[in-house]
């Protein structure tokens, strides 16, 4: 056998070995989710595209113009996404010590890792880009040649990202120490990818369903300039359109275009490479990560805290200087901006009679929305939290600390995030939409309660079902426990909701119709908030405690 | 100062330790030692808090470690075989912040840092992270943050892991002067020349019961050396 597709055996004997019908059946839902997100952009592309199909000259146009910005998305998405690939395989990958002791050229280390790099890149690009293509080849009936021609045109369009990214890589490693390097690429990458996040949603996609606003969006489409003759994504638009289409076009001259320029930046890449992975991989395993500073360090060098300041500082800072994390918290930041801008765009002006009770309705909805999203949030970031300690548990375990203040250290750090989330969400939602007065305080002070018991149930399941012992943090929560705190806390959120609902009604009557309560209403007002402080308290309190046994035992 | 009685720990139907009797003194170095899965470990780490004993009584310095953990862990200080530490945080960090958990100032917590990291070799490194460092580096870290608190009681499982030679003989010298200072010092051990050249008091433990404890001077006067006396002991 070759050298270098020797060298990729392990990787392939790997995936294989992790193939059997047991850890498939494990991860089951997943797959079922997997193939449900597949065909739901499947049906989603195909009802735009027989809709844009349906209008008579602009259909055409929008329909290229989406394929165009598709692949604007894809070429930007995959540059980063090899850059922060290669970097991996190229320079810090295990396996490297590995190969670069034995006998093998390094020309054959570098074809191999560029094959690696390309496929770990670019598979789910390739899996996801099917739906919405055959949603092309389905909707304009292309023939049997479009799906033959597809490999050629598609395949070479991701290798031309895959060159660029990995001759990017050798130039980055050469100038900076690898180990840093990925850090910074990864948050950059990280920013990339949700700035066309937002950007897609700022765009406002449901404008597309409206056929009064065509002429202004086509002027938009045109003027956010996704055409330019240069770049590789008009390539293969050009390259595609005359197969759907079966008009005549350019289709052959753009397919060879994107084949020779795929050729000559993978040339390119390995042509870096030779200059310079020999004394980049040198760097890269000689260089060390340094620790990212906290702002506010300065103030605690040189003093010891007080015990459950320094448990905090501790989480706080290897929290911060674990980049795993870091997708996560801008993915956060990036939903709760997308958050509030849905609340931004209803379209409030256009109910005028009804407004006060709408917009209360809403901010009353929007408690149990809130609800959701901070459970989503607490499962990711407070029921981890005792399990994060890892096998260094054994620190605290043996140290003079009481469980309690350890359990009390990890609550009050993850909850104080939470409720300032939490209410800096409702406050400005609220805002929006108008409300104000008594059900502004009491959409504050349930989100204030709901974000307790969430809290609570977080904190305290995860130290009843702690799981010290993990490869990625993200799989914590996915045990029974994590799950078991996600139906609770769902729970929670929606009978506090329901709870409230009763005595919401009986204020919204007495705003619109001016209707005095009764006594008997007062009661059951009382009760039923009654209900919600209690319901919460226990959430909050229970879980905490049974926490606390399963830690001290 | 370290007190078992009739301690067992029971995993499921198992008994991994069972009816346990050991006494350490001021002054004094325990080996301990046994075949692998012996129950070495799963003692250490009932003394040290990590895991509650299932019978019998454990008492250090006095303090019941299950009734009173805080009181008797202030006393120990504990080195376990797989160091596991915060991979994250640097050396300084870590153990400042181990000084906040024993409540030690900042002005003896600088100065304990000082002279013990400059006595492990490892003072350089300690604005690093601790990802950066070796097998040995985190073994002499482990053991700078176990004696910040200048414990009473050491308790260290596997004390030669990792370590160069250079540290083997240094780790060698001060634990005999801290004993010499009066501390306790439990040690669990595969190294039979390390018992022997350090400890003064000897247990073999197998299959979760104690086979022999004593003196060693007692206990080797009639084997040609511990090697031979653990070999005859253990294959009975």
């Amino acid at each position: 056998m070759r050298i270098a597709p020797l060298l990729l055996t392990p990787k392939i004997l790997s995936f294989k070995n992790s193939i059997n019908i047991k850890k498939i059946l494990n991860r089951l839902p997943f797959v079922l989710l997997g193939i449900f997100f597949w065909l739901f952009i499947y049906i989603i592309f195909y009802k735009i595209l027989i809709y844009f199909k349906s209008i008579e000259v602009l259909g055409d146009i929008l329909a290229a113009k989406l394929l165009s910005m598709i692949f604007l998305s894809f070429l930007s998405l995959m540059v980063m996404s090899n850059i922060i690939t290669a970097l991996s395989t190229f320079y810090l990958s295990k396996d490297i010590e590995l190969l670069l002791t034995r006998p093998v050229a390094i020309k054959n280390i570098q074809s191999a890792k560029t094959v690696e790099t390309f496929l770990t890149s670019s598979w789910m690009v390739i899996l996801f880009a099917l739906p919405v293509l055959i949603a092309y080849g389905n909707v304009y009936k292309a023939g049997i040649l479009y799906y033959l021609e597809l490999p050629f045109i598609f395949i070479p369009f991701l290798l031309i990202p895959a060159g660029i990214g990995i001759t990017a890589t050798h130039i980055i490693a050469k100038t900076l120490p690898a180990k840093n390097a990925r850090d910074v690429l990864m948050l950059l990458g990280i920013i990339f990818f949700l700035a066309i996040f937002l950007f897609f949603r700022f765009l406002q996609p449901e404008k597309f369903l409206k056929p009064e606003s065509f002429p202004t969006l086509l002027e938009y489409l045109v003027s956010i300039g996704t055409d330019s003759v240069f770049m590789p994504y008009y390539w293969i638009t050009q390259a595609l359109l005359p197969l759907l289409t079966g008009e005549n076009g350019e289709g052959i001259f753009y397919t060879l275009v994107l084949i020779s320029n795929a050729a000559f930046f993978m040339l390119i890449a390995s042509w870096s490479g030779f200059l310079f992975y020999r004394d980049a991989v040198n760097k890269a395993l000689s260089s060390k990560r340094q620790a990212i500073r906290l702002p506010l360090e300065k103030f605690f060098s040189g003093k010891i805290p007080k015990l459950g300041t320094a448990l905090m500082i501790k989480d706080l800072k290897i929290f911060l200087r674990d980049n795993s994390q870091w997708p996560q918290l801008l993915l956060l930041l990036a939903l709760v901006v997308i958050y509030v801008y849905n609340f931004k765009v209803l379209p409030l002006d256009a109910i005028t009679g009804a407004a006060f009770i709408i917009s209360n309705f809403i901010a009353f909805l929007n408690l149990i929305l809130a609800g959701f999203v901070l459970s989503a949030i607490a499962a990711r970031f407070l029921f981890p939290a005792v399990s994060l300690e890892g096998q260094a548990f054994w620190v605290i375990k043996s140290s003079p600390v009481s469980m309690k203040d350890f359990l009390r250290s990890k609550l009050i750090s993850g909850l104080a995030p939470l409720i300032i989330l939490s209410q800096l969400l409702i406050f400005t939602t609220n805002l929006i939409l108008h409300v104000k007065g008594i059900m502004l305080i009491i959409s504050l002070a349930t989100i204030f309660l709901m974000t307790l018991a969430i809290g609570g149930l977080g904190i305290g399941l995860g130290a009843v079902y702690p799981r010290f012992q993990y490869d990625n943090i993200a799989s914590i929560p996915m045990g029974f426990g994590g799950i078991l705190f996600m139906i609770l806390a769902l729970l929670s959120v929606t009978l506090t909701v329901l709870f409230e609902a009763w005595p919401l009604y009986l204020y919204l009557n007495d705003k619109l119709i001016g209707r005095a309560l009764s006594t008997w209403e007062i009661i059951q007002t009382c009760i039923s908030l009654t209900i919600v402080i209690v319901l919460n308290a226990i959430c909050f309190y229970v879980p905490l405690r049974v926490g606390l046994k399963r830690l001290e035992e | 100062m370290i007190k078992l009685s009739n301690v067992g720990k029971k995993f499921g139907d198992y008994w991994a330790v069972k009816d346990l009797n050991i006494e350490v003194n001021r002054g004094e170095i325990f080996g301990f030692l046994g075949p692998n899965g012996a129950g070495k470990s799963t003692t250490i780490k009932m003394m040290s808090g990590l895991l509650k004993p299932s019978s019998g009584q454990i008492l250090i310095g006095g303090y019941d470690i299950v009734k009173e953990p805080i009181k008797a862990k202030s006393i120990i200080g504990y080195v376990p075989d797989k160091g596991f530490v915060y991979e994250k945080l640097n050396g300084r960090e870590f153990l400042n912040f181990i000084a906040a958990l024993y409540k030690i100032d900042s002005k003896q917590a600088e100065r304990k840092i000082n002279e013990l990291t400059t006595m492990f070799s490892i003072k350089e490194s300690l604005d690093e992270l601790i990802e950066n460092y070796s097998a040995g580096m985190r073994q002499r870290l482990v053991f700078t943050a176990a004696l910040l608190h200048e414990p009473e009681i050491l308790l260290i499982d596997e004390p030669i892991i990792g370590l160069d030679p250079k540290g083997v003989r240094m780790l060698k010298g001060f634990l005999g002067e801290l004993a010499l200072k009066g501390a306790a010092i439990f040690m669990t051990t595969h190294s039979l020349l390390l018992a022997e050249e350090l400890c003064t008091n000897i247990g073999i433990i197998n299959k979760g019961s104690m086979i022999a404890s004593g003196a060693k001077e007692e206990l080797l006067s009639h084997a040609r050396g511990l090697e031979d006396f653990f070999m005859q002991i253990t294959e009975k």
